[in-house]
């Protein structure tokens, strides 16, 4: 259930994105999608490993994914939006 | 339990406000609140059954039905159906009815009438009738006792009708040896507890004289299976030190088995077959090598066995049998290969008597190794002294080794089958273990708060439900 959820929201996500590159006519090279894909599997595994450890009553290791996975997710999504934006 | 402290709060001791702090102590601290239920199940003040509690009386519990059908339907009606009953017990199982067959037969009355927590070596059926459980229910019978043939099946048949039945009795995975010329070295020469000498004969039925235990030679296979311990329970150390908390769930596994083990003696003695177990839980025969040959699991340097599924959290245990069983394969999910490298077991022993070395050795540390075999041999005394020491037993090399984890995690999924197929990545994902905090020790008293599934094992893990 919430992982279809968190299918939809990223679904919806990434049209809204396509769409407003679109409207923009910006150029987009192979490795920026490259990067933004990595970030987003990179963040879905995140979000698993933490829910998963976090139901699991392993609280410690919970975290220490999100710090491991997590961090490195967010320097690609920064790069992607810079890339984006630039 | 409390959840919050009202002490010293003084600007809260308006009497409104301090009333609904308490209620809300109530709700949170009731029993009813930590029961999950789904969030559609409305807790109500009555049920939904209608009770007028003025009229309601004490009931004489010798007019239920069980107790007193005879007398309702008349002692004529209750013979004659009584008997309708073993006639049609008779004919079905004769007929195969699906639903009413012979092992159908076996698996409901090893439910009802089995289950005792003491050991038999013949079992309970072949001693005595002493283990009738529920005297409305029938008493288990033997083909011979019933009228009818006893069960045939393929091995592979009956291997798959033994798992079955065993999931159902609450074992977790199942093997299956032949007891070859081989085998039969992992049988004891005398039998743990009382010293019997273990024999092979050519008879046709187990017996049992005041100095040995004699295994007929067509008892020819082996059932070999594991029950599972709770992680959560077991890692419920004192750091370094076990507790009586942690230690609960071993106890409870070997009770569990011999549960499971009578009920087994009593399913294949209904269905025309010799179960034959060990009269004490480490009786009869080396559980783990056992394991190890049926591809339960791996040796390893906790010298147990590790299984791919419950890693070293499980207890081993085996009965003989005539009845024709396929053999199940040793596996390599690269367990022993991943122990060369990670020596966190022996790190944590509080009286290192695990071995340290790199590489398993031939050679054993005292006289309660068996030889034979290459291996990461443990210095037993000093291992069975610390449970004199500190009470309760001892766990603590299970609960830090990498593969006692559960495995929701992604990661888990990766890791296994990487470790099994290359030894490239072991000294890097037992770093990330331990940085991952997995082998913590929990602090033992929150045990009580958990809400945790029965015996505090993921039962459906291995299994098709998974």
């Amino acid at each position: 259930m919430w992982w279809f959820l968190y299918g939809l929201i990223m679904g919806a996500g990434v049209m809204y994105l396509v769409a407003w590159v679109q409207s923009e006519n910006k150029a987009v090279g192979w490795y920026t999608c490259f990067i933004g894909a990595l970030a987003l599997l990179l963040g879905t595994l995140t979000a698993q490993h933490f829910f998963a450890a976090y139901k699991e009553l392993e609280r410690k290791a919970a975290w220490r994914g999100v710090l491991f996975m997590g961090v490195p997710t967010l320097i690609l999504a920064g790069v992607t939006v810079w890339l984006l934006l630039t | 339990m409390k959840y919050h402290s009202t002490r010293g709060r003084r600007y809260m001791k308006m009497p409104g406000f301090e009333a609904a702090i308490h209620d809300l102590d109530e709700v949170i601290a009731s029993p009813m609140t930590e029961w999950q239920r789904p969030w559609w199940v409305r807790w109500v003040d009555k049920p939904t059954v209608e009770i007028d509690w003025d009229n309601l009386q004490r009931f004489d519990g010798r007019k239920i039905q069980q107790v007193s059908w005879a007398k309702y339907v008349g002692k004529d009606a209750a013979q004659r159906l009584t008997k309708l009953r073993e006639n049609r017990t008779r004919q079905w199982v004769l007929e195969n009815k699906p639903g009413y067959t012979l092992r159908d037969r076996a698996l409901l009355l090893a439910g009802v009438q089995a289950g005792s927590v003491s050991t038999s070596f013949l079992g309970f059926w072949r001693e005595s009738d002493i283990g009738v459980k529920d005297p409305f229910q029938p008493r288990p019978l033997s083909p011979e006792e019933m009228g009818v043939p006893r069960w045939e099946g393929s091995p592979e048949e009956n291997s798959h009708m033994i798992r079955a039945a065993l999931r159902h009795f609450g074992a977790d995975q199942v093997g299956f040896l032949e007891l070859d010329e081989h085998i039969r070295k992992l049988v004891y020469a005398f039998d743990a507890r009382d010293g019997k000498t273990l024999e092979f004969e050519n008879v046709d039925l187990a017996y049992e004289t005041e100095h040995k235990r004699v295994i007929p030679n067509r008892a020819r296979w082996v059932i070999v299976f594991a029950v599972q311990l709770s992680e959560e329970l077991i890692k419920r150390n004192a750091g370094k030190a076990p507790t009586a908390l942690s230690s609960s769930t071993t106890g409870l596994v070997y009770a569990r088995a011999r549960n499971i083990m009578d009920r087994l003696q009593t399913f294949l003695y209904m269905l025309g077959y010799q179960g034959l177990m060990g009269t004490w839980f480490n009786g009869l025969a080396i559980a783990p090598a056992l394991g190890i040959m049926a591809g339960l699991g791996e040796l390893s340097r906790l010298n147990i066995m590790i299984s791919p599924e419950y890693g070293p959290l499980q207890r081993v245990f085996k009965v003989i049998t005539d009845l024709p069983l396929a053999p199940t394969k040793p596996i390599d999910a690269g367990i022993m290969r991943f122990c060369f490298t990670c020596k966190k077991c022996a790190e944590a022993c509080p009286v290192r008597a695990l071995s340290m070395e790199a590489e398993p050795s031939w050679e054993v540390v005292g006289p309660w190794n068996n030889p034979g075999h290459r291996a990461y041999y443990q210095n037993g005394t000093k291992c069975r002294t610390w449970w004199s020491v500190n009470t309760v037993g001892c766990s603590t090399c299970l609960t830090v080794c990498p593969f006692s984890r559960k495995d929701k995690s992604f990661i888990h999924k990766i890791v296994a089958p990487t470790i099994s197929i290359t030894p490239l990545l072991n000294g890097f994902f037992t770093r990330m273990h331990t940085i991952f905090g997995y082998g913590t020790p929990r602090e033992p008293e929150s045990w009580w708060d958990l809400n945790m599934p029965p015996h505090g094992v993921n039962a459906v893990k291995g299994t098709q439900l998974e």
